[in-house]
Formats: structure tokens, sequence, C-alpha cells
């Protein structure tokens, strides 16, 4: 075609006119000193390797007690790998890549935590390398949304390197911390987490949202200086992320310990694993009016056929909230249980009348409806 | 149908209609070519046919079969309804169940298409309990069938948009499919031309790559409507060798083509009663006998204005118990909308449809009786796909289409034989626009990085280093890497030039409603301030184009007229690629830099389209870089000796009218829209210092049309010339060289035609031409 030969002209005009600032190549050297020295293990990957105390007490490690979270069951706290990437991109797909990749465990006493960092790209395949090295099928990944978005992206790489990521599980504490804390905190992103339950305050942190231009603008300038900041960072969230697996595991075998305010979400989560110690923090909540953890243990009662505890649950509910759910809960009871038709018949007319809903209109009608009818056919009954 | 037959012959006795009837063609049913189902398929899919009443195969199906089985590219040329779908269906369902590890990716240019094909391929599938998957995979796709679909989707369906925004940026989640991928079926290739084909030649770069870089090298099967060029537009596309399967086994009904040309109002003028009232009173006339219509019309505006006048016309006639209803449907509707009408037209609802070329591609919408085609479509392929809407195999249909004023219809209208002869139009692509190829080589660096040696569409390096200092890869250690933290797929759209899309938000009565959308360039000539909108039969009165929040507020009105716009262009040659002095004039290709500016709109009457006033628009100027064809008329050529022996007083408004006749005409064989290509006449041109006439894409980096123009130019120039000679009026007119102007004399077409004829035959020219 005529016009190909042009296009790259035209491409190689442009580029002859600006040539004047030629890019600097990459050095191979990499070395910045800071608390954790860096060492150079391959042409384009460093390593450096920080050891702290360990969040987990000796209870724990005793492991006579019952576990939040069930993949720990006859493992060892050393099985954990606590691990968070940075990478070139937030949205995904084929082109973004890890540059910084954090290994954190447990041994003996000490937590300890390796950082790999990728000097430019041609060395992520020896990066990638190093860090199957840590991972293998008998370990436990423990992450913060690694699931969504650490462990795809980690197993995308390795594809495109044609490497075989080992299958090894994953406990994500965001989703946990959804559980326990989603109600009462603005979101559970890390950093708040952090701030409001575990009383950890970062100083001049980065956002994470900058983490890719600073990676960026270091491969262009080769200044190391303002990576300084993202590798501070990658290192508290791998801190952080043992801090609070600690810190669950402690609150879920002391339930003495946990909050106020936490009592119903940790009730909730003990009763959904048939821990009936849940039972004594929800009746502990419920006395302090939260109709959440009222409305937990009622379904848990009247599941277990214990309907007049069930009821009484519903009935001082009902007495402070004309809501929905107790009064509908009544009007069965009523209705099935204790066969007060008129009982019954006076809720649902109170609820009709509180409707807004449409759909629940129609259901309430129906309930009226049929309440009127036995009303009407036990009243011709009694008649003769 | 005997209502059909009746009305027919009614119309054909009125001699009020046959007047204005230039051709009334009666296509005989056709008996099918057939052939035995090969004996390789295996019985579960043989036993499903019989079944679906399928015994025997039409000969172009028995032989994509044989092709594709034996691991040919085929493109398979079929009108609509001659059961093209089974083409791919059956030797890919044959070896998939063969090859049980195989699979096989559709593509087409629309989510209906896909869902339509969907739903086709489990009735066979369900019927014969054939153990292959079907997967949708498009925006609509759930989540959870997503994952599905990429795990173990034996057949993905697919459009290229999604193809390459959400499936080639994520290349490794697709792994088991790409590394087993064996066939790739492109479906209505036709449709991939200009720009959204040159993107599309680019995206099939992209899977190729990423299929490579898996091991997999698959079979391309495509399917084409009737265009002249259909094997090299495949070739274009797919970049490989094709075998061409065109003809057609299937047989066809009994099928009444008419064309129309609305009578004249003014003679000398060359005025004639318009396309939108002529087609709503015809469509009205079948509809009141409960016909089953469709009428394409050629703009947004149209579908609206007509949709309104037929149901007007029809509530006049009719009492409101027997009130047929009619729908308009066009781009710019929101997706839910449109799946109502369609769904009202399959269920017989909807009696009628005014439809734009939305509704021209395979959507099933069930049988219809008449195409009323306000308009030609711009394309004899359109022509006919939006006829063979009406009739299925072996019924009767018919298909009325009306002229309008345009060139494109007046000289299509009067050379019947030109239209019903073997197609001549070619379609086009430019893959190598620079914008566009530049946009893909981010996509595809994204994907994977390439080797400082590799290959594109030619040696990336050039492009790479282009991009290196655009600062979005990085050349390390011999390859180029993606080093920038967006995702590129995400701001390249594949059918527009520019991704810049404006929301359109009713406000009325404190409202905050999105009600459609439009691209940018068209929004500045339709959405400006003050502009009139017609969006489903109502109208809206724009208040604010936003511009830089891409948004354009617009409140309800109750208006009697609509609005026009008039864009002003300015034109400069940039960059000389080729050119060519041996032929009738010289020409020249290449790079331009075009300035256009909308600057003045004009308010038309509804109903009898009178100015009734002007207004002015504040918009910036819109600048753009594109391919353009340049003839020039120098003196020692055909053209230039002819042009030379104009009078100098005319020749400013000869070589004008020149220019918007040749351009006028164009459309016809290039298979592109009339606002695709422009021309600016310049009697002495800064660059060539020479009378000059260039024919620009109107696509930033164009779409291949000015190639196009320069290889079709001796027909093109015949056509205008033609088209000259056959108008019946006397000094110019809209649907020939343009009206006459202020200083305009009654010689100006005279001269034109003239012109056009030495041109044309210049051994003629020299006897008959007298100075």
């Amino acid at each position: 075609m005529s016009s190909k030969g042009s296009l790259a002209g035209r491409l190689g005009r442009i580029r002859t006119s600006r040539d004047t600032n030629k890019n600097i190549k990459p050095k191979n050297e990499f070395i910045i000193p800071l608390e954790f020295p860096w060492k150079q293990l391959k042409s384009y990957v460093s390593i450096r390797q920080g050891i702290f105390n360990s969040p987990f007490n000796d209870n724990f490690i005793r492991k006579n007690i019952p576990l939040l979270f069930p993949e720990m069951e006859n493992r060892n706290i050393e099985d954990l790998i606590f691990y968070d990437l940075e990478t070139t991109g937030l949205s995904g797909g084929a082109g973004t890549l890890a540059f910084l990749a954090g290994f954190g465990w447990v041994k003996n006493d000490r937590l300890i935590i390796n950082q790999y960092f990728l000097h430019d790209f041609p060395g992520e395949i020896d990066f990638l390398l190093l860090i199957k090295e840590l991972l293998s099928e008998d370990k436990i990944l423990v992450s913060y949304n690694g699931k969504s978005f650490d462990h795809p992206l980690l197993r995308t790489r390795f594809l495109i390197k044609r490497l075989k990521l080992p299958l090894i599980s994953e406990i994500d504490l965001l989703h946990t911390s959804r559980r326990l804390w989603k109600k009462r905190l603005p979101s559970c992103r890390l950093g708040i987490i952090e701030n409001r339950i575990l009383d950890i305050n970062r100083v001049d942190d980065i956002p994470g949202v900058e983490v890719p231009d600073i990676y960026f603008n270091f491969l262009k300038t080769n200044r190391p200086e303002p990576l300084e900041g993202v590798f501070k960072h990658h290192l508290q969230d791998i801190k952080s992320l043992a801090i609070l697996f600690a810190h669950m595991e402690d609150l879920w075998s002391n339930p003495d310990n946990i909050p106020k305010n936490d009592k119903t979400s940790f009730g909730k989560l003990m009763l959904f694993r048939n821990r009936l110690e849940g039972l004594e923090l929800l009746k502990d909540s419920f006395l302090n009016k939260d109709y959440e953890a009222g409305k937990i243990l009622s379904i848990y009662y009247k599941r277990n056929g214990e309907f007049e505890v069930a009821a009484e649950i519903w009935k001082q509910m009902w007495q402070n909230q004309k809501d929905f759910f107790q009064g509908l809960e009544l009007a069965k009871y009523y209705e099935h249980k204790i066969k007060d038709i008129e009982l019954a018949l006076n809720i649902t007319t109170l609820l009709m009348q509180k409707s807004s809903t449409s759909r629940v209109g129609e259901a309430l009608k129906h309930r009226l409806k049929r309440l009127e009818r036995k009303m009407n056919s036990s009243s011709k009954l009694s008649e003769p | 149908m005997t209502n059909l037959k009746n009305k027919l012959d009614a119309l054909a006795m009125d001699g009020a209609f046959t007047d204005n009837v230039t051709k009334w063609e009666k296509i005989d049913p056709k008996e099918g070519i057939y052939q035995d189902i090969p004996g390789a398929v295996f019985p579960v899919i043989k036993d499903t046919l019989i079944e679906r009443g399928i015994t025997q195969l039409y000969s172009h199906q028995a032989e994509s079969f044989n092709s594709v089985t034996t691991g040919e590219n085929i493109v398979v040329v079929t009108p609509t309804a001659s059961g093209k779908s089974l083409c791919y269906n059956l030797p890919i369902l044959q070896k998939l169940i063969e090859n049980p590890e195989e699979r096989a990716l559709y593509l087409f240019p629309t989510k209906a298409l896909s869902q339509d094909q969907q739903s086709e391929l489990n009735e066979i599938i369900l019927t014969g309990k054939i153990p292959i998957k079907v997967s949708t995979y498009d925006g609509d796709t759930p989540a959870s069938v997503r994952v599905s679909a990429r795990e173990s989707g034996r057949i993905v369906i697919s459009n290229p948009d999604m193809l390459h925004s959400a499936i080639l940026p994520n290349h490794p989640k697709w792994i088991k499919f790409l590394s087993n991928l064996k066939y790739v079926v492109i479906d209505e290739v036709h449709i991939y031309r200009g720009i959204f084909g040159s993107h599309m030649t680019n995206v099939i770069r992209r899977l190729k790559r990423i299929a490579s870089f898996y091991g997999s090298d698959p079979v391309f099967i495509c399917c084409s409507a009737t265009i002249s060029n259909p094997l090299e537009l495949a070739r274009q596309i797919v970049e490989s060798d094709l075998k061409l399967i065109d003809i057609n086994g299937a047989p066809t009904g009994e099928k009444h083509i008419v064309l129309y040309n609305p009578p004249l109002v003014d003679p000398v003028q060359g005025i004639r009663r318009g396309v939108v009232l002529e087609s709503s009173k015809i469509a009205s006339n079948f509809l009141g006998s409960k016909i089953k219509t469709i009428v394409f019309a050629r703009s947004r505006v149209r579908t609206e204005l007509i949709a309104s006048y037929i149901n007007k016309n029809l509530r006049n006639h009719f009492n409101e118990n027997k009130k047929i209803r009619v729908e308009a449907y066009r781009g710019g509707f929101l997706p839910r909308e449109r799946r109502a009408i369609e769904k009202g037209l399959r269920t017989g609802e909807i009696h009628g449809v005014v439809s734009t070329t939305a509704l021209e591609l395979g959507i099933d919408i069930g049988g219809l009786d008449l195409a009323v085609l306000a308009g030609f479509p711009g394309s004899i392929s359109s022509v006919w796909q939006q006829a063979g809407r009406a009739g299925r195999s072996n019924t009767l249909s018919a298909a009325i289409i009306i002229a309008s004023a345009s060139p494109v219809d007046q000289y299509l209208v009067k050379n019947p034989d030109y239209f019903f002869k073997r197609s001549p139009e070619s379609a086009w692509v430019n893959p190598d626009n620079i914008f566009i190829l530049l946009d893909h080589l981010k996509c595809a660096v994204f994907e994977l990085p390439f080797q400082d040696t590799d290959n594109f569409s030619g040696p990336v390096k050039d492009f790479m280093s282009y991009l290196e200092e655009e600062g979005v890869v990085r050349l390390s250690g011999g390859s180029w890497y993606w080093a920038d933290r967006s995702y590129p797929a995400e701001q390249i759209g594949l059918r527009s030039a520019s991704p810049d899309n404006i929301v359109i938000i009713n406000t009325t009565n404190g409202k905050n409603e999105v009600i459609g959308e439009m691209d940018l360039p068209s929004a500045k000539e339709l959405l400006f301030k003050n502009a009139v909108y017609i969006h489903r039969g109502e109208q809206y009165l724009s208040k604010d184009l936003d511009i830089e929040n891409k948004c354009c507020y617009v409140e309800e009105a109750d208006l009697n007229y609509y609005t026009d716009s008039i864009v002003k262009t300015d034109i400069k040659l940039l960059q000389k690629d080729a050119e060519d002095i041996s032929n009738t004039c010289w020409t020249i290709i290449g790079d331009v830099l075009v300035r256009s500016h909308v600057t003045k709109y004009k308010k038309l009457k509804f109903a009898t389209h009178e100015n009734i006033g002007y207004g002015d628009i504040f918009l910036p100027e819109e600048e753009m870089h594109t391919r353009s064809a340049v003839l020039v008329l120098e003196k020692s050529t055909i053209a230039g000796k002819a042009f030379d022996l104009i009078d100098d007083s005319l020749k400013e408004e000869v070589i004008g009218r020149a220019g918007t006749v040749l351009k006028n005409v164009a459309p016809v064989f290039l298979m592109c829209d009339s606002h695709d290509i422009a021309v600016a006449e310049r009697l002495k041109d800064q660059y060539t210092d020479e009378p000059s006439l260039y024919f620009y894409d109107s696509c930033p980096g164009g779409s291949g049309l000015a190639e196009g123009f320069l290889k079709k130019l001796p027909l093109i120039l015949k056509a205008a010339t033609d088209l000259v000679n056959t108008c019946n009026c006397k000094e110019g007119c809209p649907s020939c060289i343009g009206p006459v102007s202020e200083r305009g004399q009654e010689m100006v077409k005279g001269e034109v035609s003239k012109f056009l004829k030495a041109w044309l035959h210049p051994e003629i020219n020299t006897q008959g031409y007298s100075v």
C-alpha cells in the first residue's frame, strides 16, 4: 500500500524532531539505604527482609481454642502467608503487572516479611520465580481483597510467563471485616480498619492510587527516593494483615473482650458457626435495645421450636416499634400457635395501615382476608 | 397475503400511481439448488436437521461444509433468508463433536444479532441433545455466566467490541478458550467497512497475535451481503486467503420491486414532492389494510417524522378499536425500548415500523409483507437487504422504493437497469489509518509486549518509539512493554473515529432524564443551542450543548419547525503520498487538514419545509487530519483541456457544480453515506496552483474512501454525466448540480454537462464542442 511507507515516515519525522532528549537507559544497580537494606538478587530484582515481633500470643499457638477461620483447622500458624502486591494499574488486564510483592510469615515469636522489588519489566520472570519459591500447596494465603484482585493478577502474570502458580487456599480478611464491622464503619478499607479497630495510625502514608505513577516515574528517571514511601506503605499493609488476623482470632476466642457495639455481629457469626456463646452476646445486645440482635435471636429460637421465648422477644420489640418484622411474626404466632385470631387480626390491620410498598401490601391483604374469613367462620361456629 | 396481492393489483391499475413508477419489476420465484446432506455429517446432527424439516442442503451450505471441514477459510455471499447460519453452524458443530477440545468464536456486529443466533443454536442443540455448550458473551452477560462462558463455552457468541475491550485485554483468563480456538465466524462482514472495518482488521490482527501466543491458528468463516468485492473485503479484514462461495442455492418467493419517483411540483426548478410525505402516504395506504409494513428512512429525524405522519393519517381514517400501531425505531433509543419494539413486531402487536438502517441487519422481527424505502439507503446492497426484510421464502412480498430529491436517488430511479444488474459497489477499509493503527498498537502492547523485531501491520519499531515518547510504552531488554496505568481498550471505540459521545438529557420541569446519546461531530450539527431535536416523535429544544462535559440539555417543545445547520470548511494539502499524471486528470492522494465550523442554522417549517428564518451557532471550530483524493485539472490533461474551454466568467461556477455532482454520485460506488465523503473545489489551489477538486474522507485519518474514489473515478464520472443529462430540470436543481444561485446563469447546467462530456469522451468533444 502506497500510504504505509509515508505513515512510518511521518512518525519518523515526529520522532527526529524530539530526539534531542534521549531516554536515560535503565541502570542495573539499585541500592537505597532504608531501615532494612535492599539486596540485589537478580539483574532486575531486589529483596529485603524485615523481622518484627509476632502479633500472635501463646494462647493462639497452643490452638486448643475455637477458630474464627475454619481453614486453620489442624494447621499451624506457621502455615500462613500474609501477602500484598503493588501494581502498575488498578483496573487489571494483561498489561497490568506487580512490581512489588511482600510475603510475611510467623516463625517462633517473630513475624518475618520479605519484600521483592522489580526494577524493570525484563526481570518479571525472575521476580515471579522468586515468589514461586515461597508458595506451596500446603500454605494458606492471607490477604486484604486478594481473592478478587491480587490473586487473579498473580495468576495472570504466571500464565503469561508460562509458569505454574501452585493451587493455594486463601483467607481474604476483607470479607471477614465486612461481616464484623460493615454496619458501624464508613467503609472496610484497610486504612479505616487500622484506624478504628487496631488503633494503628499511619504517618505520611501514600494513597494507593498514586502508587503506579510513582513507579512509572522511577522507570523514567531511575531516581528511587520517591519509592521509599511505597515500600513503607506496602510493608505496613502486610504487618497490619498479621495484626488484624491475630486480633480477629483473639476476640473470637475471648468473647468477653468483644466491644459492646460489636457483640451483635460477632454473636451472629458465632451462631452461624454453631457456637452457642453467640446467644449470650446477642442477649447482651438485645438488652441494650439492639433489635437487630433481637431479630437474630428470635429466629434462632423459632427454628429451635422455642416459640414462647421467641414470642417474648417479638412482644418486647413490638411494644417499642410497630415494625413489619416483629408484627408479622407476632401475627403468625397468634394465628397458628395461640389461635387467637382477633389479636392476629388487630396486628395485621395495624401493619396494613403502615405498609408502604405495594408488594408488602399485597401479602398483608392476603393475610388479612384469610384472618377475616377465619374470624367469621369461628364466630359462626360459636353461635349455636 | 391475498391482501397484498389485491392491493398491488389495484395499484397497478391506478394511473396516478403508475405515472410516477419508473420501473415495476416482478421477480419470479426461483427454485432452490439442493444437495444431499453429506455422508460425513454425524447422525446426531443429521437427525436434528431432518426433525427441523431440513432433508437436503442448499448448494452453498453443502459447499461451505466441505470447505470448512477441510480447514479452508471461506467467505459466503448470501441474500436475506437463504439459510446463511447453517453455512457455519453445520461444519462447526460437526468438528466440535469430532474434536471435544476445539472451540469457536462467533462475532456479530450487534448484540441483538448475537441473541438471535444464540436462540437459533439452542434450538438445534436442544432438539438433538448435541453436547456442545453455547454461551453468549456481551455487555449484558452477568458476571457468573461470564466465568462459565470462558471456562466451558465451546461456542462463544460475542461482538467485536467485547473482543476488543474485554476478551483480548484479559486473554490469560481465556487461556483455555484461546488455546483451543479453531473457528472464527464473522457474520455480516460487509458491515465492517470504513472506520468500523478499519478497526475490525486491527482487532483481528490482535486476535491472531494472541491466538498464536497460545499456539492456535483459527479458520475464518465470513458471511457477507451482496457487494461487488466480498472476497477483497474479507481478505482485508482477516488478512488471509479465503475461498469465495457466492452461488446461492436457496429458493425465493415472488417479489415485486417498484421504483417510484414522486411527481414534479415545479418542473422549472426540478422540485418534486417530498419523500417523507410520499412514503407516509403509501405506507398508510397499505397499513390501513393491515398489511405488515416496514418503512426505512435515511435519518433519525425522518423516522420520527414519517412515523408521526403515518399515525396521524391512520388516526383520521380508523376508529379507535381498529387502531393500528406504528412505531419509530432508530439509534439513540435505549436498548430496552428497542427490545420492546422488536417483540411487538414479532407478536404482531405492532403492525408497522419506521426504522433507520438499525433494523436492516438480520434481527428477527417476524414476517413482514411490504418494505417501503423512503429514499435509497445509500447502497444497492442495503436496498436488497432492506427489501429482503419483507417476505420469506415462497411467499409474495413487495418493496416500494421512493426516490428523494438527492442526486443518488435521482440517478438510480432514472437508471433502473443499473440497479437490477449485479451490484457495482465495493466496500473499503483503511486498517493502516494512523490514528486507528496507533490505538490498536497500544492495546496490542498492553496485551503482550512486542519484540523490537515484531510485525503488526508492518514493523512495529517506529510506532513503538513514538509511543515511548508519548510515555505509554517502555523499551527494555529488546522488548517494548506497556508502561501506563490506564487500560487502553477502554478509551477506544470501534464504531466511530472519536469516542466522545454526547449524552442527551431531558430537563423539562426539573426532570433529569437521559433520553439518548450522539457522537460529537453529529451533535455539533444536530444538537447546537436552539436546535430542534426529535426523539420518539417528541420535539425537544436544545437549551445548551456542553461539549466539555459531553452532555446536551434539552426541553420538551411544541414548535412548527425543525432546524438544519450550515457548515463552513477550509482545506489544506499537508503531504502528497502518491500521484498520477497519466490519468484523464492529474490525481493526487495525500493527507489534508480540514477545518470546519458550524456557524448558522436554518429553521424549516414542517410539512412544507419552507425556510422561515436563520440563527447563529457559537461552537468551537473542528480540526481534522484526513485523507483526500485531489483531481487537478492541469491544462495538458484531458480534463484540464475540457475545463480550459469554459468561459472564464463561468469557470468558478462550473468547477463548483461539477464537484458537487461528482461527490453526489460517488456514494453509489463507494458504499458509504453521502456525508462520509466531502468535496472542496478550488479554482486556483494554493498547493497545485491549478483548478483542483478535493474529495476527502469525513473521518479522521481516512477510512479508505479517498483511495476508493480514485479507483472508481471512471464510473463516477460516467454516472455524474448521466445524472446531469437525464435530470428533467432546466437550470440545475438539488437533484443534480444544485439549484440556481443568485449569480447563476441558466447556462451553467449546460456548461457542466459539456465539461463532463468532454472529460468523459475527449474524442467526441474535439468535433462537437464549439468555442
